[in-house]
Order: C-alpha cells, then sequence, then structure tokens
C-alpha cells in the first residue's frame, strides 16, 4: 500500500510526533498527488488532527517532515489551506460573518495593510458560495453549528489556496451543511485543488472520498479508496490495536524517555 | 543558641503555634483547590472578606474575632456563590468571574474600611490587619479559635476523603454514580472559606493564595498518594510558616506574612528541582544515565556485528559455538559509528569495569594491534541488541507497515528501551522469526546465532543494526 | 480648587479605565483575564527595585524596568507550566504571590518611605494626585498615564487585525505563519507597561478592576469587537467619575469607590444586557439536543 506519487502535492516523510513522550503518530509516510479529495480516517484518538496539525507545523514534531508543492511549509503558506476544529474557537467571540471570513485574506495582505474592496468582495463571493451571503453582518455567535461550519469553509476558500487541509469539516453539522460541503469540495477537486479531510464516520468516507488514508497512530495504508476500502485493512485500522506499540510508548511516557534519539 | 532567638519568649510561640496551625490548615485545603485546578479561587475569597469584616464590624462595633470571622465567612461564601452565578449564567468564563468578583469585593471592602476609619476614628485600625496580615498579634484567644478551625478541617478531611478524591479526580465519575456532588462542592467551599478566614490575618488578603496553594504544589513533586500528599503539603507549610515567622522576628521591621510565603516559595522551588523522580535534577540525572547506557550498548554492539561479519557461519548455523570477538582499536570502532571519542573511551572503561569488555595487548607477533576485545559475555549483550533492533524493524515493517527503508532509525532508538518482557512479546507477536526486513539473520536469545539453516548471500545491509 | 482636584483625580481615572479596559477586553476574550490580576501584582518588586536605583516613581527607566518584570512574570508563569508541570492556574499563583511577598519585604524595608508604602501598593493615592508636581501642566502621574493610553491607543491601532486574530483562532494565525508568541508578548508587554503607570496612582486592585470589569461589562452589551471596545472604555470613565462622586459623599478611599461602581454596572449589565443573565438560557445555540431539555429543567454545566 505503499504507492508512489510523482510530484506529489503532499508529502509526509517519516513524521513522529509524541505528546508527553507517548506517541501520537509514529512513522507516517505517504504523498498525496494533485487534484484528489483525500479522506483521513480511523478510529477516536489515531491521530488524524495531529496529522493534520503537524503537516501545518502547529505541533512539534519529533521526527520527519511534511513538504507542499516540493517546499517547506513556509515558503508556500500561501497556497496551503488549514480549516481547524470548529470547537477550536470560542465562538461566543464577537465578530460577524464577515469578519472571520475576511481572515483569510490577512495572510495574503499581510497585518497592517488596509484591506481592499476586492479583499471584502472576495470574501462576499466565499460567503456566497457556502450560502451564508444573507448573514454576512451576523454575529457568529448567532449562527447555528453548520453554519459556523461553513463560515470556516468560506473563510479557507477566501485564502485562494491550492491545497486544502480541514479538520472534521462534517463533525456535527446538519444535511444542508453537509451536502454544501460535499458539492464545495468536489468543486474545488475539479478545478485541480486538493483537498485532504479528516473524517470521522467510516459509512460516509467510501462515499466522499476518492482517497482514503487509513490511520490508526501509524498509518496502515493510503491510496485510491477502491484498493483502500478492503476489509483486511479495515479491520487492521479499527480492530485489535497495536498493544506492543502502546506498551513501548507507555514505557517510554512511564520512564520519561524519548522514544527518538 | 543566637542572640537574636529568644526562646523564653512566650510571644514567639504564640506567632509560632499560630502561624503554623493556620499554614497546616489552609495547606490541607489548599491541594484540594490544586487538584482540582481551582488555585485562584483562594486568592478570590481571601480578596473578598473584606466587606463582610467592615461590615461585621459596623455592625457588631468589636474588633474580636468572634465578631468579624462570621462576617469574612459570610461574605467569602457570598463571593463564591457569585462567581459561579456569573460563570453559568452568562458568556462571562470562570476565569473572568474570579477576576471581576475579587476586585469588586476588595475594592468595596476598601470603601467601607476607609469609610469607617473616617467616620469612626482611630477604632477600625485593628482592620487593617486583615489588609496586609500581622502574625506579630495573635492573641492566645485567637490561637484557640485557630487550634479549633484546623482540627475542624482536619476532621472533615478525614472523615470525607474518600468523596473529596473523586471529586478532585474524576468529577463526573462521581456525578454519574450519585454522589452527592453539590453537597461536596459545598463543603469544599465552606473548608476552604473557614481556612482563608483564620488566614487573612497572618498573610493578608494578596498573599492568602500561596497559603493555599504553594504548599500544594510542593507536595505533588513528591507523592503521587492524595494521603501522602495531605500530610506532606500541611508539613511543608508548617515548615515555612515557622522558618517565615523566625525571620520576621529576629529582623527588626519585617512582616511574617510575606516571608513566610518567601521560605514557602523556596520549598516549592526546591521540590521542583530536587524531589526523588519528578525533580527537575532527577530527571536530568535519569535521561543522562540513559544516554550513557545508550553509548555502552551501541560499543557492545558494534563488537557483535564484527564478529559477525568476520564469522557469519559462526553467527548463524546452530551448534556452530559461540563466536568470538574480534579485537578492535578505538580507531577502528570510530570507522564503524560516529561515536563522540570521549563518551566512546568512558563507555569503555565502563564497560570494562563490568567484565563486558577486556584490553588486548598487542602481541610481539605483530599479527594483531592492541585494542579491546568483548568478553563472551559483552558479545551476549551485543547479541541481544542487535536481536531487538531486527525485531523491532521487522516489527514495524510487518505490523505497521512502514517501509523496510524507514525503520532503522527507529529501531536504534527503541533498542535500548526494550524491556525482557516486551522482548519476549515482540517475537511472540512476530511468530518467532529468523530474518530482519534486510535479510539479516536475527541473534538467537542465547546470544549465538540465528536459528536460519543458510545464510542468504545478500550482504548485511550497511543501514542493519 | 476643590473642584480642580476633583478634574484631576476622575481625569486621572479615566485615563487608567479607559487603557485597562481596552487592554482587558483582549485578556477576556483570549481568558487570559487572571493574567492582568497576576502581572499587576507581580510588578511590585520590579517598582521597589528601580525605585531604589533612581529615588523616584517617574522616570522611564523605572517604568520600563519594573515593566520587565512583570513580562518576565509571564514567562515564569509559562516556564513553570511547561517545563516544571504545573497546571496553569497554580504556577500562576505561586509566581505573583512569590513576587508580591518579595516586593512588601522590599517595601518593608525601606521604611518609613513616604512615596511607597503597603497602602499605596493596594489601593494607591489616587485622592493626592493635585497636589503633585506639574509636567506638561499636568499631575505627573495624570501626563504620564496620558502617554500610556495614546500607546496604548497606537499598538491597538496598528496591531488590530493582529490581536483580532490571534484572539479569535490562534491556530488559524499559525498556520498562516503569523507569530502569536509575538502579539501575546506584545499584549502582555502593553499590560504590563499600563500597570505599572498606574501602580501609584490607583494602586494593584484598581487595576485589576479596570482589566476585567469593563471588558465583562462590554461582553454583556454587544456582540462586534469594536463596540465591546467602546462600552469597555465607556464604563470605566462612568466608574470614575461615579466612584469620585461616591468617595467624596462618603469621604472614603477613591480607588475602592471606582470599584465598587464598576462592580454596580456590571451588575446592571449582568441583569439586564442583552447577553446577560436574562437572554442567556433563551439564547443558547439550538442544536437539536438543547431542544430535547423539557422547559425549565435545569441546565447542568
Amino acid at each position: 500500500m505503499t504507492t508512489a506519487i510523482a510530484d506529489p502535492v503532499l508529502e509526509v516523510h517519516d513524521l513522529t510526533v509524541t505528546y508527553r513522550q507517548k506517541p501520537a503518530l509514529w512513522d507516517i509516510d505517504f504523498g498525496i498527488p494533485q487534484g484528489v479529495l483525500v479522506g483521513v480516517v480511523g478510529p477516536n484518538g489515531a491521530g488524524k488532527s495531529t496529522l493534520i496539525k503537524a503537516i501545518m507545523d502547529l505541533v512539534p514534531t519529533a521526527s520527519g517532515y511534511a513538504n507542499c508543492f516540493g517546499q517547506s511549509l513556509d515558503e508556500v503558506r500561501q497556497r496551503v489551506s488549514y480549516v481547524p476544529q470548529r470547537e477550536s474557537v470560542d465562538w461566543d467571540f464577537p465578530a460577524s460573518a464577515l469578519d472571520v471570513v475576511l481572515m483569510g485574506r490577512y495572510g495574503k495582505r499581510g497585518l497592517f495593510r488596509r484591506l481592499s474592496n476586492r479583499d471584502r468582495r472576495v470574501a462576499r463571493e466565499c460567503l456566497r458560495t457556502v450560502g451564508l451571503e444573507a448573514f454576512a453582518d451576523r454575529q457568529i455567535a448567532q449562527l447555528s453549528g453548520g453554519q459556523q461550519q461553513r463560515v470556516f469553509l468560506a473563510r479557507a476558500l477566501a485564502q485562494e489556496a491550492d491545497l486544502y487541509l480541514m479538520d472534521e469539516p462534517f463533525a456535527g453539522v446538519d444535511a444542508a451543511t453537509e451536502r454544501t460541503t460535499l458539492e464545495l469540495l468536489g468543486e474545488l477537486r475539479d478545478q485541480g485543488k486538493t483537498i485532504v479531510v479528516v473524517h470521522h464516520d467510516l459509512q460516509t468516507a467510501a462515499e466522499y472520498f476518492d482517497w482514503i488514508v487509513l490511520l490508526n497512530t501509524r498509518l496502515v495504508a493510503y491510496g485510491p479508496k477502491a484498493e483502500v476500502f478492503t476489509p483486511e485493512l479495515l479491520q487492521e485500522t479499527y480492530g485489535g490495536s497495536l498493544t506492543l506499540l502502546a506498551n513501548v510508548s507507555e514505557l517510554a511516557r512511564k520512564q520519561n524517555l524519548p522514544v527518538r534519539e | 543558641m543566637p542572640q537574636w532567638l529568644h526562646l523564653d519568649d512566650p510571644n514567639l510561640w504564640l506567632v509560632l503555634a499560630g502561624t503554623v496551625l493556620v499554614g497546616a490548615a489552609s495547606a490541607l485545603v489548599g491541594v484540594f483547590a490544586f487538584l482540582r485546578r481551582r488555585a485562584l479561587v483562594g486568592d478570590a475569597v481571601a480578596h473578598s472578606v473584606l466587606p463582610g469584616i467592615a461590615l461585621a464590624f459596623v455592625v457588631g462595633q468589636s474588633r474580636s474575632l468572634a465578631v468579624l470571622l462570621p462576617g469574612a465567612f459570610i461574605s467569602g461564601l457570598l463571593a463564591l456563590w457569585s462567581i459561579d452565578a456569573i460563570a453559568r449564567n452568562s458568556r462571562i468564563k470562570p476565569d473572568a468571574a474570579t477576576g471581576l468578583v475579587l476586585s469588586v469585593f476588595f475594592g468595596t471592602g476598601i470603601l467601607l474600611m476607609t469609610w469607617i476609619q473616617r467616620s469612626q476614628g482611630a477604632a477600625q485600625a485593628g482592620l487593617d490587619r486583615f489588609l496586609f496580615g500581622q502574625a506579630a498579634g495573635i492573641l492566645p484567644t485567637d490561637l484557640y479559635l485557630f487550634a479549633a478551625v484546623a482540627a475542624f478541617l482536619a476532621v472533615c478531611i478525614a472523615i470525607a476523603l474518600k468523596e473529596f478524591r473523586l471529586l478532585s479526580f474524576d468529577p463526573e465519575f462521581a456525578r454519574a454514580i450519585g454522589m452527592p456532588f453539590r453537597s461536596l462542592e459545598g463543603l469544599l467551599a465552606v473548608l476552604t472559606v473557614l481556612a482563608v478566614v483564620i488566614g487573612v490575618q497572618t498573610v493578608g488578603v494578596v498573599l492568602m493564595a500561596a497559603l493555599l496553594i504553594t504548599p500544594a504544589a510542593a507536595a505533588r513533586f513528591w507523592t503521587d498518594r492524595l494521603g501522602t500528599m495531605l500530610l506532606l503539603a500541611a508539613g511543608i507549610a508548617a515548615m515555612g510558616s515557622m522558618a517565615g515567622s523566625m525571620v520576621s522576628y529576629a529582623v527588626p521591621r519585617q512582616p511574617t506574612g510575606p516571608w513566610i510565603i518567601v521560605a514557602l516559595s523556596a520549598l516549592a522551588l526546591a521540590s521542583m528541582a530536587f524531589a526523588p523522580r519528578r525533580g527537575w535534577l532527577a530527571q536530568r540525572i535519569r535521561l543522562a544515565a540513559y544516554r550513557r547506557k545508550i553509548a555502552r550498548e551501541n560499543v557492545l554492539k558494534a563488537f557483535w556485528h564484527a564478529a559477525e561479519e568476520q564469522r557469519p557461519e559462526v553467527a548463524s548455523v546452530p551448534g556452530a559455538g559461540h563466536p568470538t570477538s574480534p579485537v578492535l582499536s578505538e580507531a577502528q570502532l570510530l570507522e564503524r559509528r560516529a561515536f563522540v571519542p570521549r563518551s566512546l573511551r568512558r563507555s569503555m572503561r565502563k564497560l570494562a569495569r563490568q567484565g563486558l569488555l577486556q584490553a588486548v595487548q598487542a602481541q610481539p607477533d605483530a599479527v594483531s594491534a592492541a585494542g579491546w576485545q568483548a568478553t563472551p559475555e559483552g558479545l551476549r549483550a551485543g547479541a541481544r541488541l542487535a536481536r531487538i533492533h531486527r525485531l523491532w524493524e521487522l516489527y514495524l515493517t510487518e505490523k505497521l507497515r512502514i517501509a523496510p527503508d524507514h525503520v532503522h532509525d527507529d529501531a536504534e532508538a527503541i533498542e535500548h528501551l526494550i524491556t525482557p518482557e516486551l522482548e519476549a512479546e515482540l517475537e511472540a507477536v512476530l511468530d518467532h522469526p529468523e530474518r530482519d526486513p534486510h535479510g539479516s539473520a536475527i541473534p538467537r536469545p542465547n546470544g549465538t546465532g540465528s536459528r536460519g539453516k543458510d545464510r542468504t548471500e545478500k550482504p548485511i545491509n550497511p543501514k542493519a543494526g | 480648587m476643590i473642584g480642580s482636584d476633583a478634574f484631576w483625580i476622575v481625569l486621572t481615572g479615566a485615563l487608567v479605565a479607559v487603557a485597562s479596559g481596552l487592554l482587558g477586553s483582549f485578556l477576556l476574550l483570549r481568558r487570559m483575564a487572571l493574567i492582568g490580576d497576576a502581572i499587576s501584582h507581580a510588578v511590585l518588586p520590579g517598582i521597589v527595585l528601580a525605585f531604589l536605583f533612581s529615588g523616584n516613581l517617574h522616570s522611564l527607566p523605572t517604568v520600563l524596568g519594573a515593566a520587565a518584570v512583570g513580562l518576565l512574570s509571564t514567562i515564569g508563569i509559562e516556564a513553570l507550566h511547561r517545563r516544571g508541570g504545573l497546571p496553569g492556574d497554580a504556577s500562576m499563583g505561586l509566581v505573583f504571590t512569590f513576587l508580591f511577598a518579595v516586593g512588601v519585604i522590599g517595601v518593608s524595608s525601606l521604611g518609613g518611605n513616604a512615596d511607597l508604602d503597603q497602602e499605596c501598593v493596594l489601593y494607591g493615592e489616587l485622592a493626592f494626585i493635585g497636589f503633585e508636581e506639574r509636567l506638561l501642566g499636568m499631575p505627573t502621574s495624570t501626563t504620564i498615564l496620558l502617554a500610556n493610553l495614546l500607546l496604548v491607543l497606537g499598538v491597538l491601532g496598528v496591531g488590530y487585525r493582529g490581536l483580532f486574530l490571534t484572539t479569535f483562532d490562534a491556530g488559524y494565525a499559525a498556520a498562516i505563519g503569523i507569530s502569536t508568541a509575538f502579539w501575546h508578548y506584545l499584549l502582555m508587554g502593553l499590560v504590563s507597561v499600563t500597570t505599572v503607570v498606574s501602580f501609584e496612582a490607583v494602586g494593584a486592585i484598581l487595576v485589576v478592576a479596570f482589566l476585567i470589569g469593563p471588558a465583562a461589562i462590554g461582553h454583556l452589551l454587544t456582540d462586534k469587537l469594536p463596540w465591546l471596545l467602546t462600552w469597555a472604555a465607556v464604563s470605566g470613565v462612568f466608574a470614575s467619575l461615579g466612584g469620585y462622586a461616591l468617595a467624596a459623599l462618603l469621604d472614603a478611599n477613591v480607588a475602592g469607590a471606582m470599584t465598587a461602581v464598576l462592580g454596580f454596572e456590571f451588575l446592571l449589565a449582568f441583569l439586564f444586557g442583552p447577553y446577560g443573565w436574562s437572554t442567556w438560557r433563551r439564547r443558547r445555540p439550538q442544536t437539536g439536543l438543547e431542544k430535547l431539555r423539557p422547559l425549565g429543567a435545569p441546565v447542568k454545566p
């Protein structure tokens, strides 16, 4: 299941992440080609969100690295758009939907230059794309969970990126949002963009994505869904945990010793 | 005995007993505040007793603690209730509610106290001690009160220890099994306010938080058990209180409360640095020892690899006898692996002392140069490492589906970590394999070659451990 | 003369209130309200030390030195939390009480030095502001506080978007390459400087009240950040006015009175504000689960 990818848009190499010495991700190694819609699937605590955060350089890595477009992330941040989990922010925050979407333009415009009319136009356009045009000036606290998620999507769109990394955009949203999001992801893919989505629901994963990354602390498999969605591989991902690996990590954690030299 | 320490001065004993009682009582309650991540709630309560004290003074027209403390108690509880009510019923988060209640109650207290001062004259002077604490003024009757409160706190905690443990450790579970959650929380709040009420007049409102939290934080570094932690925290608080009282007694013009806090902070810092196991130094030492163990094990492994290369048939054919270690010079070892020369020499000296390595003199016939040789025991230890390394590589490729050319670095780290039990588990999980993913034979547990009948022609992978 | 005294007191209180209210709004939204409490106590040893060296509380080096101690205290809190393994709130309590204790010991050691005593540390000498030496036509503290407010306004004006973004969604900010540490320490630095310059005039406790109170009031009144900032400033100014009146009425401490008025304002906002107690339960997001809860059933946190 270690398909070699020529010119990957996203390349993850030997990535290991530890939380207080306990590995959350172990030697993850894969590549994603351009123009596919990828679902990252695995049980709870498998390190799915950690993978996205490690790619975005938001959590420290013990070893390995991730490249985007063959360059280190710092060189191409403008082309990579990140959608955090909805729960990661306080939605009581005093901001309007448009305020949040405009944040997507900060990267391009810098923090100190004025936002142009074009920025505002793009932001409103993005809100329209996710079906929230009428809610532009609505305070985010007054939006439903699904609408809040769509605001995050709109912000990612406003960044006009080529690679999208999304953390659980389908978690706890209504049917309308799910449909809108899915259509949107399809359109982006058809425009040649690459989208990596952390997804919690195995049932819908096969239906939604072109490619699947099966993750459970280690990479079980990745590739086109027809190849990866086999009973054996799913069993391996969701079935019995790797007690030995867990024991070794536990030993390292208890004695506070590094699992990497 | 130093001149300044008048041990026959009854006042000194009064102060010592008072501060120790107050410190220990606060520390007991503080342990739960610490464990429940409510460290600053005590701060809020301490600031909030002020208006209660002022109003009690106005109503009771007396400076005696019997009048003032009930006022302090009520206003402390009211503050706790307000924090809870604000955080529960609006978008204001608990931390902001805490800070808000703290400052508003305190400011109101200052307002009332200055008002009393101006309108009622000097009688208010006694209230000042609640602001900054005034341990020197402890009276024998105060001491009885402190002792009674401290005893009450200790008894309550002893009785409800099991419940409080659950409340601190797993409140969700406590609720789920139908514990009287609110009552327990309420009881803890009452105990906290009681401790604060007797504590503020020794250390003052601002430093009261430290009297609650600092001993608990210090104790946390020494133990994982709640009972021990409570006793330790009380002990640490008593030590800090004594030290602080002594300093302020011995040195003119020095306030007691702040010195108690400084002493407690020093104890906490020392605990953080020097406590066994959890302390900073202990962790450093453990890590350094582990690094040295890694270095030594890598030396032994290098000898085993050399033996394996020299006589592969010995290494792989069962019953062919034990392989013998070649003689390697320091330069040759450095060639095999990027050892740090200084640490290499240190490792070899230690290994020689352990009887795992021996020095070999140059032979007169000049066939073999001077150097070092692993003893059979040393070679066995080296073989074990190579064995774990190759087993782990196999585990990663077979069970974790990691590509064979990616597993070496990982195994280099893990081989030093694995215990004999994990080694056995590893072998069982892999069903007693014979070759690693690079084709190298996996040495047998007794340090001789693998069970493999013949060795493939494939050269030893340079990356193989 | 009384009238002009009153003017200076109210103006000085308002200057502290507006600067603290603006900074506090960001602290509140970052869930760092208590760090203001910690800093305002931790700067004391810095002030004492600087006072020892320069013999005066108003020089620029004094302010910067003391503010540096405040900033260092936040780094110390971080370090105890991250490296020492202590919970965040406990490390905060540990650090600020220790520094405050050291400061009080320093104040006591200074002896009867009139400029710096224990009472002034906690609740300030705002009532005597009118007697201060003049600097640029105003009492020295007032002038310094005005300069501080201009500094705060300037930095907030230029850095509004950076603070806005890193406060709302630090993860996203880091993802698009913005240094969250820079904005964090910029805010901490401003809080430290504001605390130090406010310290002598109003005392530690009013700084804490002004850092948290106005922001909390604003948060209950509006859902827009610019309005939150405005409300914070306005409620702070009103507390300054009302506090002076109350203090004059009772002949009591001005800082304490301002705090009490602030508390009263908060109570009003809490009871009647659009996002206060009266509307909180009705407004909670309409997720399906909430609807299942029978009307009148208690809300579990």
